[in-house]
């Protein structure tokens, strides 16, 4: 397996990254560079823990990108920090309460900030018809474009090749949770979810819905808990989230993170098998995915529009080849159109889930300063309630009653 | 002329004396003087050669009696002990060769290098290779031998630091002594009185060296010095693992979580908060709740056995 990843690596990175390939800049030219000056772009980005990407290939990457951008831009030099994992987060608020961010910031929230002040929509820039359903599903709210987006994951569940029948019919995008619940039953096989702040289930709702973040409502919401409960009742799944389970036996997971995939494949040197989650009645078709963008920020000691304009071709630069070339890295698939992404790189499943969430992906929710603030708090609430529904204490029905208390 | 003649060869059989004393308790000296085996018998053996053996045994602790020259049941009892130590058979017969263990490298130095390290000191411990190393600003700057815990009672491994140093009278902790911040008992780098030990896995638990060793690399090393203490040993573990517990297997984990990318602090054996913040990164990077503690699923991604 890891032959596979460094072949996929340098597959991604030798034919990817081609500059060649690359689409006519997006960025708005309203306002021009002065070829006397020399602009200084201050860009953040985050090194992967080696948990995630064990070489360090993902700074190499993006280092070998800015060293591009900068020879393409000889009079802009781009000031890139790297910031530790865990410290990430706290920088950046540091730096935002000091009101002095970085130009750009290399997010892996996974959702869209938005409102902050010193945050400049990448709309000015560019246009949202450049990116593909997904880019702009992520990264598009409210009609306003607030971030650059890199990449997105296919969400769905993992298995591990080797527990699944070679040849025999595995689950399709329109299948319904009915259809999955007979297909591990006589596979004899076990759905494994990690529902910690309600990942799986806002995955199975995004799935069946078409909806994102914090659509936790409806008739949906109950027919989505109804068929978790049968499959629950039957032991088909579980809510306990014994990620280390996929090894022992005919598990199936649910709810894990982005970062797992990779450190699964290096670990197992297994092929890994993304299989879509169920959509309702067989007739709503959308996969659910989390992504990564860039996001601007203004730095105030600057004046006038020259110094943005520069961090937005630096931002346009790195989301369009991050989107080509560290997507497949990363095990993820690309958020602008028509770009050099090269699918085959990836496992059948994962470039099937990638595409398909490309053109049907589910939208993300986007969250400003007081939004943060109240998810945290339903998320809180709401673990407990799905923690009672995984344990057998609650119903389908007293999970749709509690959550619609908690709204 | 009689009294001039009498001072000369009374002078002459004085400076014979000490050459012959000299020469039998020549410490540096590896090898044997003497040309018999020393053993019980009846009427017991006599002579200087057995009050060396019964001076050297008693400065190694063996023999706790008067020096008589006598080779009695007291003596073999000590020679029994000492071979005991050795790993030979304890037969209570010292033979020619068993001399020099008593004795091995005990007067000199084993490092490559005796001048002081210029810059930043740390140390690095191997135990299994049996080796102790001196870093300059990162370099390797001198490696001696040492002697580690044995099995049952193992060298702490870890990121320690140097808390205390002494000197000592040349006792079971040798000539120095240098305490190690572990938190589960008191261990540290010392000499030894038991020399022959030195390149055996023979301590409890403490690192022994040469006592000429010890006593070069001490003024090197000041307190607050980094000791790096690394092997293969097999480490139990208890899990659930929470901030509060203190432990080889926390030590253990403590290293894992920073090669998987999250940094605990100084692998010190002791669950802190900083550890738990690693853990709690840990388990947020691969979407799980952040409880903190070291479960069978966290143990299973920092990829420990």
């Amino acid at each position: 397996m890891r032959k596979f990843l460094a072949a996929l690596l340098a597959i991604a990175l030798i034919s990817g990254c081609s500059p060649g390939k690359r689409r006519p800049p997006a960025v708005n030219p309203r306002v021009s560079l002065d070829s006397q000056k020399t602009y200084t772009v201050e860009y953040w980005d985050v090194e992967l823990p080696r948990v995630w990407d064990s070489q360090g290939r993902y700074r190499q990457a993006v280092e070998e990108l800015l060293a591009e951008f900068t020879a393409q831009h000889p009079n802009i030099r781009v000031e890139c920090r790297w910031l530790d994992w865990s410290q990430a987060e706290a920088e950046l608020s540091k730096a935002l309460r000091d009101g002095a961010p970085p130009d750009i910031w290399a997010d892996w929230q996974g959702l869209a900030r938005r409102d902050h002040v010193l945050q400049i929509p990448a709309r000015l820039w560019t246009d949202a018809d450049l990116l593909n359903d997904a880019g702009r599903k992520a990264v598009v709210h409210d009609g306003e474009m607030w971030a650059w987006p890199r990449w997105i994951w296919p969400r769905g569940l993992l298995a591990l090749a080797g527990s699944l029948e070679e040849g025999a019919d595995w689950p399709g995008f329109d299948w319904e949770w009915r259809q999955l619940g007979e297909w591990l039953e006589e596979r004899g096989l076990e759905l494994v979810v990690n529902d910690w702040q309600g990942e799986f289930s806002r995955q199975a709702l995004a799935a069946a819905t078409g909806t994102g973040r914090g659509n936790w409502g409806g008739q949906e919401l109950q027919e989505v808990f109804a068929a978790l409960e049968l499959l629950r009742n039957k032991g088909l799944v579980r809510g306990d989230g014994a990620y280390r389970e996929i090894t022992q036996g005919k598990i199936i997971l649910g709810g894990y993170a982005p970062a797992f995939v990779p450190w699964l494949a290096e670990k197992t040197g297994e092929d890994l098998v993304l299989l879509p989650l169920p959509g309702m009645d067989g007739g709503r078709v959308s996969v659910p995915f989390s992504a990564a963008n860039l996001i601007q920020f203004r730095q105030i000691q600057y004046k006038g529009d020259d110094h943005s304009l520069a961090a937005a071709l630096l931002a346009e630069f790195l989301a369009m080849q991050s989107s080509a070339c560290l997507a497949a890295l990363l095990w993820a698939g690309p958020a602008w159109a028509g770009g050099a992404w090269d699918g085959s790189a990836l496992p059948p499943s994962f470039r099937e889930a990638a595409t398909a969430a490309v053109v049907a992906g589910a939208p993300l929710g986007s969250i400003d300063s007081q939004g943060r603030a109240r998810e945290e708090q339903f998320c809180a609430k709401l673990g407990a309630i799905l923690e009672d529904f995984w344990a057998g204490r609650a119903n389908s029905q007293d999970v749709a009653a509690r959550i619609a208390e908690i709204q | 002329m009689k009294k001039w003649l009498f001072c000369l060869v009374f002078l002459g059989a004085a400076v014979a004396c000490a050459a012959l004393v000299l020469e039998h308790f020549q410490p540096g000296e590896h090898q044997c003087r003497y040309n018999r085996k020393l053993y019980l018998t009846h009427p017991p053996l006599e002579g200087a050669d057995v009050a060396e053996l019964q001076e050297r045994l008693k400065e190694l602790g063996y023999y706790p009696g008067e020096i008589t020259g006598i080779y009695d049941e007291a003596t073999a009892r000590a020679v029994r002990e000492a071979q005991t130590d050795l790993e030979l058979e304890p037969t209570g017969e010292a033979e020619l060769w068993f001399w020099p263990l008593l004795y091995h490298g005990e007067d000199i130095t084993q490092g490559e290098k005796t001048d002081p390290p210029p810059g930043e000191v740390h140390i690095e411990i191997y135990l299994d290779q049996l080796k102790l190393t001196v870093f300059s600003d990162g370099e390797e700057w001198a490696s001696f031998p040492i002697s580690p815990g044995r099995p049952a009672t193992p060298s702490p491994m870890g990121e320690w630091r140097i808390v205390e140093k002494s000197y000592r009278p040349n006792d079971a902790f040798g000539t120095r002594w240098m305490r190690l911040n572990v938190p589960w008992g008191g261990y540290g780098v010392h000499g030894t009185n038991a020399p022959w030990s030195i390149g055996r896995v023979a301590s409890l638990g403490c690192i022994r060296m040469y006592n000429k060793d010890v006593e070069l690399i001490y003024p090197w090393i000041p307190i607050g010095t980094r000791v790096i203490i690394t092997g293969n040993y097999h480490v139990q573990y208890k899990l659930p693992m929470r901030e509060g517990r203190v432990g080889q297997d926390v030590v253990m984990v403590q290293w894992a979580l920073r090669k998987a990318g999250f940094d605990p602090g100084e692998a010190d054996g002791i669950f802190d908060a900083d550890m738990t913040a690693a853990v709690k990164n840990l388990q947020r990077t691969m979407g799980l709740e952040p409880t903190g503690t070291v479960d069978e699923t966290v143990f299973w991604l920092i990829n420990l056995p």
